[in-house]
């Protein structure tokens, strides 16, 4: 794979799925200073983004699993790849639930929620099967439409933006903006955890770095970008208030009172990421289970990943308003993943370094 | 009814392509988990399919990170 591709599924992971919750979450806490926790978030997103690749290059050629066992050892590595794993495969039927639930509330009311839920998973499935490699592809041949189609919303979206819709500025204490930047932080940027399943299958290139810092800034300017323009379309209020604010906001474009109905532009970009991100974290969960049992056999385990991927999805949560509360829930877990599987990691590896050092001497 | 038999479907295709070969093989670890991986994605399914609810695991989530939400006040 190479880094030009790795830019692209970056990008599609940061996006994800972010944009059909985002812009309600961050306005819950701060109203119309949303985009300016975004600000804060993303800035402190890029921080965890560049430090999990910062990780992952001090091991070159290995995985966080390998990582977890030449550091902690067998069994407490082991451990920690099991929280990987469950993190990783709790997250990617998060994605197919996240589009089962707006299918079936916003498009197809009528639709039991399952059908949608197996239909997609059955699509993450067969590019499992296809590979890393046939994914980062179809990532970059689709990337060109997800940036048209962003572009075309924001174009449309401008004769519907009132900028007093920002007013007042800065109404809210330190720490109503610290808690909305958190989640705002760790929700698009926690999971990127993923790609340290990723990055030995990358072609190493000069200034790698500086390509993937691109991407985690592209992707947070995109997250900026649709929080803005749901506040300035929608308000503080709307923003908050509905379940999905950006296709609220979409159903707004009205060129001259005949071209309308455009939401479906906002769906197939959203779907497409929904659907990249949710690959990236079933492959890394898949490749995690296949390296921590070191299995002979690796291809044969895309079918029960994936049939536990649709079954969790539906059983995660009984309707719409438990998975919605488990937002700061959640945010705290990726946390501490990540500090936990990482960030330790990396302060036991320095300490057993030194230790060798000082042995040695 | 109709769901499960589309689920033992999806389960016992796979495991008669891949599984058996595994056991013949007599790659055991292999064929072990990944009996346990299809049983258990197959029971997740099957209560998707007949729309069984079951108590999420995610509540064990809730009550862990209960304390750090009051902390923080990030509940409300």
């Amino acid at each position: 794979m190479s880094v030009r591709q790795l830019k692209v599924l970056v990008i599609f992971f940061i996006v994800g799925d972010i944009a059909w919750f985002l812009p309600s979450l961050a306005a819950s806490i701060v109203q119309q200073d949303a985009w300016i926790a975004t600000i804060i978030g993303s800035a402190a997103g890029w921080g965890l983004a560049a430090f999990i690749f910062w990780f992952g290059m001090r091991f070159p050629g290995k995985t966080l699993v390998d990582i977890h066992r030449d550091v902690a050892g067998k069994w407490i590595g082991g451990l920690l790849s099991l929280f990987f794993i469950v993190h990783m495969l709790s997250a990617a039927s998060a994605e197919v639930r996240a589009i089962g639930q707006f299918v079936t509330t916003q498009i197809m009311m009528e639709t039991p929620m399952r059908v949608i839920l197996f239909v997609f998973s059955a699509t993450v499935v067969i590019a499992l099967f296809a590979g890393l490699e046939a994914l980062s592809l179809t990532a970059q041949v689709f990337f060109l439409l997800f940036v048209g189609l962003s572009v075309l919303l924001l174009a449309l979206l401008t004769g519907e933006l009132e900028f007093s819709n920002l007013l007042p500025v800065l109404n809210h204490s330190p720490a109503e903006f610290a808690r909305s930047a958190l989640m705002l932080s760790v929700f698009p940027y926690g999971e990127m955890t993923a790609f340290l399943m990723i990055f030995p299958a990358v072609k190493k290139e000069e200034r790698m770095f500086k390509h993937y810092l691109h991407a985690v800034m592209w992707g947070g300017l995109m997250i900026i970008m649709l929080v803005m323009l749901s506040l300035l379309s929608l308000g503080a209020y709307l923003t908050e208030q509905q379940l999905y604010p950006t296709y609220t906001m979409a159903k707004k474009i009205s060129i001259g009172d005949f071209l309308q109905r455009l939401e479906f532009i906002l769906v197939i970009s959203y779907v497409m990421s929904t659907f990249f991100k949710c690959a990236i974290l079933i492959y890394a969960a898949k490749q995690a289970i296949i390296q921590l049992f070191k299995l002979r056999y690796g291809r044969a385990f895309i079918m029960p990943v994936g049939l536990l991927m649709f079954g969790f999805s539906y059983i995660m949560a009984p309707d719409i308003v438990f998975l919605n509360s488990l937002a700061p829930f959640w945010s705290l877990w990726s946390l501490s993943n990540l500090i936990v599987l990482v960030g330790l990691i990396y302060l036991l590896h320095l300490f057993k370094s030194r230790q060798k050092k000082t042995g040695a001497t | 009814m109709f769901g499960i038999l589309i689920t033992l479907g999806i389960i016992l295709i796979p495991f008669l392509a891949e599984g058996l070969t595994l056991f013949k093989k007599r790659w055991y670890k292999e064929a072990a988990l990944y009996t346990l991986l299809l049983s258990l994605g197959g029971w997740f399914s099957i209560c998707t399919f007949n729309v069984i609810t079951l108590p999420s695991p995610f509540l064990l989530l809730k009550a862990a990170f209960a304390p750090a939400i009051k902390l923080f006040g990030m509940g409300e």
